[in-house]
């Protein structure tokens, strides 16, 4: 576990959890890469990032999210946000990303989304 | 090159937390909120991201220095390197809806930047000056 970035994970039922935490910059960036191709290679499509104890993202980290979305989405998964920073959360609206995830109040809200299988399509 | 502060940073990407706590000291010294900390500490990485990449190709024996000043309500970076030369403002602007339509990577970086930063200014390095100067500006509000 790198000191800088925390990842944790949760998996219930279908969806997975992934609770990411710290620093998450241009170095820190590859280990969340590899840890969501794991998820995705054990065929969970349905992943929520909890972000609550996230307390940087540079474009690095955005570039994550963007590597693998058009990938689940095409599998039917989708990658919904929980508990972000209101700061996390300024950078995700200077690019427009909260307009093609959903970004929820709580991990149960996050369920829910799945659970009636609200999936955010591409606005434009 | 003028500045109160200096910083300077091998070209590694282990070195942005140095750049983190640079940039933090200089906005507490300075009493200059949390919300624009996080956005010019973002900026200030992303400047020297791109500079690892693309000006030095992760060469780590090499170096980015840091200046900085805060002065009538602006805060201000220059960032001197010695590798090839690229001007940011060349890529401007970034058309920021392609990059969410076909979910690309990167790209993301300078957009920042320039959504961030008030004023960018790039001297290349010439006959005059061996260095790259790429000069940031911010307004505080």
């Amino acid at each position: 576990m790198n000191e800088k970035l925390q990842i944790l994970k949760e998996r219930t039922e279908d969806v997975e959890i992934i609770f990411v935490g710290g620093i998450l910059d241009a170095h820190t960036a590859p280990i969340l890469e590899n840890s969501i191709k794991e998820t995705i290679e054990n065929g969970i499509v349905r992943i929520i990032f909890n972000l609550k104890d996230l307390e940087y993202i540079s474009s690095a980290g955005l570039g994550v999210f963007m590597a693998f979305i058009e990938e689940i989405r095409n599998k039917n998964g989708d990658f919904k946000f929980a508990e972000m920073k209101e700061k996390i959360y300024s950078i995700f609206e200077l690019l427009g990303f909260h307009l093609i995830f959903d970004i929820l109040k709580s991990n149960d809200e996050a369920i829910n989304y799945f659970k009636n299988n609200y999936l955010k399509k591409n606005e434009w | 090159m003028s500045g109160k502060y200096k910083l300077v940073l091998k070209a590694d990407l282990n070195e942005l937390d140095k750049l983190r706590d640079f940039v933090k000291n200089i906005c507490y010294e300075n009493n200059i909120d949390e919300g624009n900390l996080f956005k010019i500490s973002l900026a200030l990485e992303e400047a020297c991201v791109n500079l690892i990449k693309h000006s030095y190709k992760f060469d780590s024996s090499k170096q980015i220095s840091i200046y900085s000043k805060v002065e009538k309500g602006k805060i201000h970076f220059t960032l001197e390197d010695y590798g090839a030369s690229f001007d940011p403002r060349e890529v401007l602007p970034i058309e920021i809806e392609q990059i969410r339509k076909k979910y690309q990577k990167g790209g993301m970086g300078i957009f920042l930047i320039s959504q961030i930063m008030d004023e960018i200014n790039y001297t290349p390095k010439n006959k005059n000056s061996p260095s790259n100067k790429l000069e940031l500006t911010k307004i505080l509000e």
